[in-house]
């Protein structure tokens, strides 16, 4: 068996362990009741995202110190799994705001950043497909991606700069975490669940990458 | 204080629309793998 598919296989195991934390480990929460198992979802796709946009920021960096197309290769993996976990911590942001905030959207601080998050990255897509030459096309993805990263601490630190809606960080934040220790336990286990899918998707992207630059050459 | 009803219907769909997302991408690079790998049919030459 593969290292990807190994990998692979020890995802979708610590898939599993996470739903059971999500589902029976972690308590019904006091307020929220279940929908906050939401969360188990929300927190770790969005904790992901910054990872991916991270290494599409390293993937361009090094692209424009090398000039070696195994950097751009990595930047675009990134971005396309970036885009996919954005999509999913909006998907089901807005699909648990509904019944605890009345609304789908609103048009506050942290989910307006996260939009244009979003928007950016898709835009970097969009920009890789319409350039057919690979050097220009990794160049000018690598001037979007270096710059497209200014965002990710505009979103985390959005509910602190600017009055908003969404609650303030109760991870990765300044203060020590409130939340009670099994719900902190359980969303550790997703958001190991999640870092492992993510690596697992990577290593296949840019292995389709690498086969499909061969096809073509 | 008065919790919230449990609302399950938005935990399944927050969880369904994550998992149909990621299955979707999985499948979609799975299938480009298996087309990258497999050998391009032969050109055949027509009769003549």
């Amino acid at each position: 068996m593969t290292a990807s598919r190994r990998l692979g296989w020890l995802a979708a195991a610590a898939l599993v362990v996470g739903l059971g934390a999500a589902f029976g480990y972690a308590p019904r929460e006091a307020v929220q009741g279940n929908v906050q198992r939401i969360m188990y979802v929300h927190v770790p796709a969005v904790l992901t995202a910054y990872v991916a946009f991270g290494l599409v920021l390293v993937g361009s960096v090094g692209y424009l110190a090398t000039r070696a197309l195994r950097w751009d290769r990595l930047a675009a993996a990134a971005a396309e799994l970036g885009v996919l976990f954005t999509g999913i911590t909006i998907a089901s942001g807005s699909i648990w705001g509904k019944p605890t905030w009345g609304t789908w959207w609103t048009w506050d601080a942290r989910l307006t950043s996260t939009a244009v998050l979003f928007l950016v990255y898709v835009g970097y897509l969009l920009l890789r497909a319409t350039a057919d030459e690979p050097e220009r096309r990794a160049r000018f993805a690598a001037v979007v991606g270096i710059v497209g990263a200014a965002n990710i601490p505009i979103v985390h630190f959005s509910v602190k700069w600017w009055r908003a809606l969404h609650q303030p960080s109760t991870i990765l934040g300044p203060e020590p975490s409130p939340i009670a220790p099994p719900i902190a336990h359980a969303l550790a286990a997703n958001w190991v669940a999640f870092t492992l899918l993510f690596a697992y998707l990577l290593t296949l992207r840019m292995a389709v990458a690498r086969l499909e630059e061969a096809d073509a050459a | 204080m008065n919790p919230m009803p449990d609302n399950w219907g938005y935990v399944l769909a927050a969880y369904g629309v994550a998992a149909l997302a990621l299955g979707w991408y999985w499948r979609g690079l799975v299938r480009r793998a298996r087309a990258a790998r497999s050998p391009a049919p032969p050109r055949t030459q027509r009769p003549r």
